[in-house]
Formats: C-alpha cells, sequence, structure tokens
C-alpha cells in the first residue's frame, strides 16, 4: 500500500473513531460503575491495525483520545482512557499474529479486559482507592462482553470491506 | 520484506507490552498505601501502631526498633535488662534509663507516693500476672514494706545504685515515656498524623489527616465497649483500674495497684482513672496515683495541677469529669463536672 | 484455536470473575468515609439522625454535592459530565463504593473503622 494511501485511510478511521467515542460518551451511563461503556471506537483501532499497520493504529489512538476528550471536555478522562487505550493496543498489537484477521473477536476481547485493566490502573492511580479493586472482577466481564461484539462488528466491516474491494491495489 | 518488519514489530511488541504491565504492577503495590499498621507484643503488653502519610511503613519500621531496645532496658522482668541489673543491686550508667528512674522518683514525690516506683518487692511477693499469684501472710507483707518507700531513694545521679534490698518496677510509666520516644521518633521522620496505642496506653500525634480530632473510647470495666469517650489531638489518654490485672481467692478480687504504705491493694471505690495530658510518662503515673489516692484526694490534687485532666469512673457506675474535658468528653451515661 | 474452544474458554472466564465478584468480602459498618485522591475528607457516621445535610467536595471537574439524610450518604449533583455518582443512588453495605472519576472522589464505607467511631482504646485488660 502507498504511503499516501495508508495516511488517507488512517484520517478515515480516525475521523470515524472520533465520531463514535463522542457519540459514546453522550450517552447516559450504562451501570453505576464507572468505566463500563460499548467501547465501540475500538473497531476503528482494530480496522487501522489490520488495514494499515500497527504504527498507525496506535496514532489513530492517540488522536482519537486527545481529540475526543478535548471535544467532550473531560480532562480526567483524558488519562483513563489514555492508559486503557494503551494497554488495549500492546495486548492487540501482540496478538494480531497469533490469532489473525478470523479470530479478531478473541483479540478484540483480550484488548477490551487490557483495556479496562489499565483504566482501573489509572483511576487506582489517581484515587488512590484500593476499594476500586471491588469492581474489577465486573470490568472483566464486561469487558469480555463488549470486546466479543466490537470484535465481531470489525470482523464483520472487514469480511465486508475486503470483499467490496475497498482494500485492493 | 513485509514479514521480516512485521515479526520484528511483534517482538518489540511483546517486549514493549511485558514493561507496561510490569510497571502497571509497581504502580498498583507503590501508590494505594498511605497507612500502615504494625502489632507488636513488647513490655508485657500488645502494642498497636498507626501512621498515616507518606514513609508510614518505614517510619513504623524504625519505631518498632525503639521499641524493641526500649523492652531490652526497662523490663524489670528480663534478667539482662538495665532494671534487672539495678535491682540485682548493680550499678547503672545507661542515661535513658537514668532519666526514666529520675522522672519516676518526681512523680513518686509530687504525688506523696500515691506512685511508688519502689513497690516491686510487693509486687513480686503478691505475684500479680503470674501462675504463683495468691494473698500473702501479714507478716511477709511487713516485711517487704521495709524494703518500700521512694523516699529511701538517693537523688538519681550516674552511677546509680539502689539501697540493698531494694527493687524499682518502672512499668508504671515505662510504657508513657516508651510513647513519648515512639512519637519523637516518628515526629523525627516526617509523620504527622498517628496513633499509638501500647496496651491500652494512647498516644495521638497530631490530628486526623483532615485535621480533624481522634476520638478515643474509655474501656468499660464491665464487660466489652466502652463507658465514654475523648476527643483531642496531640495528647496522651491513660486509664488505669482494678480490673485491668487481678486474681480471685476465697471470692474476692485482689488487684495489682498496690499501696505503697499498706502493701495492701488500694480500696477506694474507684473503678478506673483516666488522665488526658500532653506529657505521656506523667499521665502513666497520674493514673496509678489517683487511683491509689481515691475520688476526694484525686480532685484535690487536680484543682492543686495544670497539667493534666482526669475522668474518674466509680465502682457505683457514676461518671466525674474534670472542667477541662467539658465538651470533649461524651458518654450515653449522665456525668458530672467537676469545677476549678 | 478454535471458535469454539475460545467460547468455551471466555464462558468459563466469565462464570470465574462472576464467581469472585459473588465471594468478595463486602464491606459495612456505620463508619462512611469521602476521599479525595485518597486522602480522607469527612468521616460520616451512620445512621444519621436530626436534619439532612448537604456539603460540597471540589475537584478538578468541578464539585460533588454530597447529601447526609436519615436513608443513608449519597452523590444529588455532580459537575462533571457523566453523572454516574449521582446515577449511584445511597450507598449501601455492600461491595460497590461511590465513584466520580472526574473528580478523584470516592466514598466507601471505611470497614478499618471501629463501629463506635473510637481511633483507639485505652485501658484494656492485661493479657493473662
Amino acid at each position: 500500500m502507498k504511503k499516501l494511501r495508508k495516511l488517507t485511510l488512517a484520517a478515515l478511521l480516525t475521523a470515524a473513531g472520533l465520531v463514535v467515542f463522542v457519540i459514546e460518551a453522550q450517552l447516559p451511563p450504562l451501570t453505576v460503575i464507572p468505566g463500563i461503556k460499548p467501547g465501540l471506537s475500538n473497531v476503528f483501532t482494530m480496522l487501522t491495525l489490520f488495514w494499515v499497520g500497527p504504527s498507525w493504529a496506535l496514532g489513530t489512538m492517540f488522536v482519537r483520545v486527545s481529540l475526543g476528550c478535548l471535544l467532550t471536555g473531560q480532562t480526567m478522562a483524558f488519562f483513563y482512557s489514555l492508559s486503557g487505550g494503551l494497554l488495549a493496543f500492546f495486548i492487540m498489537w501482540a496478538l494480531k499474529k497469533p490469532l489473525g484477521e478470523e479470530k479478531l473477536w478473541v483479540l478484540s476481547a483480550f484488548g477490551a479486559m487490557g483495556h479496562n485493566l489499565g483504566q482501573m490502573a489509572a483511576a487506582l492511580f489517581i484515587t488512590r482507592t484500593a476499594a476500586l479493586l471491588y469492581y474489577l472482577p465486573v470490568l472483566m466481564v464486561s469487558a469480555i462482553g463488549t470486546g466479543i461484539f466490537t470484535g465481531l462488528c470489525a470482523q464483520l466491516v472487514s469480511r465486508r470491506a475486503r470483499r467490496a474491494g475497498f482494500l485492493s491495489k | 520484506m513485509v514479514r521480516k518488519r512485521d515479526g520484528g514489530m511483534t517482538k518489540t511488541g511483546t517486549i514493549a507490552c511485558a514493561a507496561l504491565v510490569l510497571a502497571l504492577t509497581l504502580l498498583l503495590c507503590g501508590c494505594v498505601q498511605k497507612q500502615a499498621t504494625t502489632e507488636i507484643f513488647a513490655m508485657d503488653t500488645v502494642m498497636q501502631l498507626t501512621a498515616y502519610g507518606s514513609g508510614a511503613e518505614r517510619a513504623l519500621g524504625v519505631a518498632e526498633g525503639e521499641l524493641a531496645r526500649l523492652d531490652a532496658e526497662l523490663s524489670a522482668q528480663r534478667t539482662s535488662s538495665e532494671i534487672a541489673k539495678l535491682n540485682a543491686g548493680g550499678a547503672c550508667e545507661n542515661e535513658e534509663v537514668l532519666r526514666v528512674l529520675a522522672r519516676a522518683l518526681e512523680i513518686a514525690e509530687r504525688t506523696d507516693g500515691a506512685y511508688d516506683p519502689t513497690v516491686y518487692p510487693l509486687m513480686q511477693l503478691w505475684g500479680f500476672g503470674t501462675e504463683s499469684a495468691h494473698v500473702p501472710q501479714q507478716t511477709e507483707i511487713s516485711d517487704a514494706l521495709g524494703a518500700v518507700g521512694y523516699e529511701k531513694l538517693s537523688a538519681v545521679t550516674s552511677p546509680y545504685a539502689l539501697p540493698s534490698g531494694m527493687a524499682v518496677d518502672l512499668g508504671g510509666i515505662g510504657k508513657g515515656f516508651a510513647a513519648e520516644t515512639l512519637r519523637t521518633c516518628l515526629q523525627e521522620q516526617g509523620i504527622r498524623s498517628a496513633v499509638l496505642s501500647l496496651g491500652g496506653n494512647v498516644t495521638l500525634v497530631g490530628s486526623k489527616i483532615d485535621g480533624s480530632d481522634w476520638t478515643v473510647g474509655l474501656q468499660n470495666p464491665e464487660g466489652d465497649g466502652c463507658f465514654g469517650y475523648v476527643s483531642g489531638k496531640d495528647v496522651s489518654v491513660v486509664t488505669s483500674g482494678g480490673y485491668q490485672r487481678y486474681f480471685e481467692e476465697k471470692g474476692r478480687r485482689y488487684w495489682h495497684i498496690l499501696d505503697a504504705k499498706t502493701g495492701w491493694p488500694v480500696e477506694t471505690g474507684l473503678s478506673s482513672v483516666t488522665i488526658v495530658s500532653a506529657d505521656n510518662t506523667l499521665a502513666d503515673g497520674l493514673s496509678t496515683a489517683l487511683f491509689v489516692m481515691g475520688l476526694d484526694k484525686a480532685i484535690e490534687f487536680w484543682r492543686a495541677s495544670d497539667d493534666f485532666e482526669a475522668v474518674f469512673l466509680l465502682d457505683s457506675g457514676e461518671i466525674y469529669v474534670t472542667q477541662g474535658l467539658q465538651g470533649s468528653f461524651r458518654s450515653e451515661r449522665s456525668f458530672e463536672v467537676i469545677a476549678r | 484455536m478454535k471458535s469454539r474452544s475460545w467460547a468455551i474458554l471466555f464462558a468459563g472466564l466469565i462464570a470465574a470473575l462472576l464467581l469472585l465478584w459473588k465471594l468478595l468480602p463486602g464491606s459495612g459498618g456505620n463508619a462512611v468515609g469521602v476521599y479525595q485522591d485518597g486522602a480522607l475528607v469527612k468521616t460520616i457516621y451512620l445512621p444519621h439522625t436530626g436534619e439532612t445535610e448537604t456539603f460540597e467536595v471540589f475537584g478538578t471537574a468541578g464539585g460533588n454535592t454530597i447529601e447526609v439524610s436519615k436513608d443513608g450518604v449519597r452523590v444529588v449533583s455532580a459537575d462533571c459530565p457523566d453523572q454516574v455518582c449521582v446515577a449511584h443512588g445511597f450507598l449501601v453495605s455492600g461491595k460497590e463504593p461511590i465513584i466520580c472519576l472526574p473528580n478523584r472522589l470516592v466514598i466507601r464505607f471505611q470497614e478499618d473503622a471501629r463501629p463506635d467511631g473510637a481511633d483507639a482504646v485505652t485501658g484494656g485488660r492485661s493479657l493473662p
């Protein structure tokens, strides 16, 4: 793939991810436990990881988190989202080769667990309250659920896109 | 070409991943801790030290070392301690031990012997806290009384030796002195908020981390729970009562607080005496002394002093509180405030 | 590994996590601590008698108004966008502390506190 094409594709995916991120932030909280949300914007990080490359995916994630928190005006959320996003990215990167695109939903579940772990670590660091760990099992369960869901979404999009020839040339 | 690059990245990725996980684990372990507690057995009792703020754990470690050192110096029961050597007729040059002894004599003088560190021969005769605790013969007590009396001791100089046959037990103020040493030790290490409970001898270092007062419960002699609460900061709260150590013989209860003049456990109708003072050593000594004095003399003594406050609990259940504690003492029961 | 094996693995993991969650010791008692950045800001003793009181704790995202009434402790309003702490409602005995991540605020039971709120007790009995 040519560099220009990569840049365009990554930009497109970042923009799409950002829109989803901002919309998701406007939704009322699903539960009383902070940190539980669908995390649909991760679909675009995964697509970038598979379609364009790891470094592009990392960039996409970083830009999305920074701009997203700026747009929604949540300064503290930046730290939680960034530490979650980073851990999720490294886990997905490491699993990309052994799992491959047809097991994207598995990769996504692990990524989501990493995201919530990273977020928990940031929250523990900032609030310095060990009691937050009570939420860890629930956060992990929700991560498996939402991770599989977003993974399947990404898998579906990727398969359709390839079949439609979106990624050819 | 592409394959090779991809493979390299996976390797870096794995390393980065491991490093990140390690960093997070370290963060989790290191940062949640802001309070530390330690429980030690020393000076014949259980001691609980709690410190707040960063460095609390390290500071408590140093404090524990101090406590072990003091225990080895001041315990009359340990044959190797400085006090045991003194009681065996030897001379003592240990500056710290002599300082405690000087304070003991000072409090004995001030309370006219109501607190007397030289009751040790009597304590041994009665055997409080040992298997052989029993009521001695009056002749035995009379004999022992010959070797009791703080006024028989000369002023403390270094080196110092006791008159032959006499022995001292600094247990009455040893915990107070230890608490003060620990408080200084913790403060030197930057701890500004701590609670030291040396077997029910409580020292409050600073205030709570939110700046508010600590609350100290006063043990109910009958059963569990507390009969009242004292709140404060930078202060020591010490309680003495017959219920703390005693044995029963022929249906009668004999406790460890002895009258140095008669050699028998004091019975003055007081159940416990609590002293609140910035000086823990003083509070420790006075809690015993005022218990020996009885309510009326104790109140007189308080009126003549200005460095402590007190809570008296009578056998009948009545509670008397000195004026200075009005506002900081609370109880579900009714209590009477003693005016100056 | 086949998709089926992965599905079984995840199902097992979920079951194990839910079990762990259920087995976690709950907290309770009657001393509730309000913490900001891990430091205790205020202690509230329950049950609260008398009139309903409210107070405000300020953080990076603005303030949280905390209400103490005979029904318990809750956050009645917050300046943060997500309102998770307000949606939490009253703090109940159990495993869930009230959390406001934007303001770094945590409201939870102080497990280490004595039921009567005393920090220490004097004059305990000597060991036998």
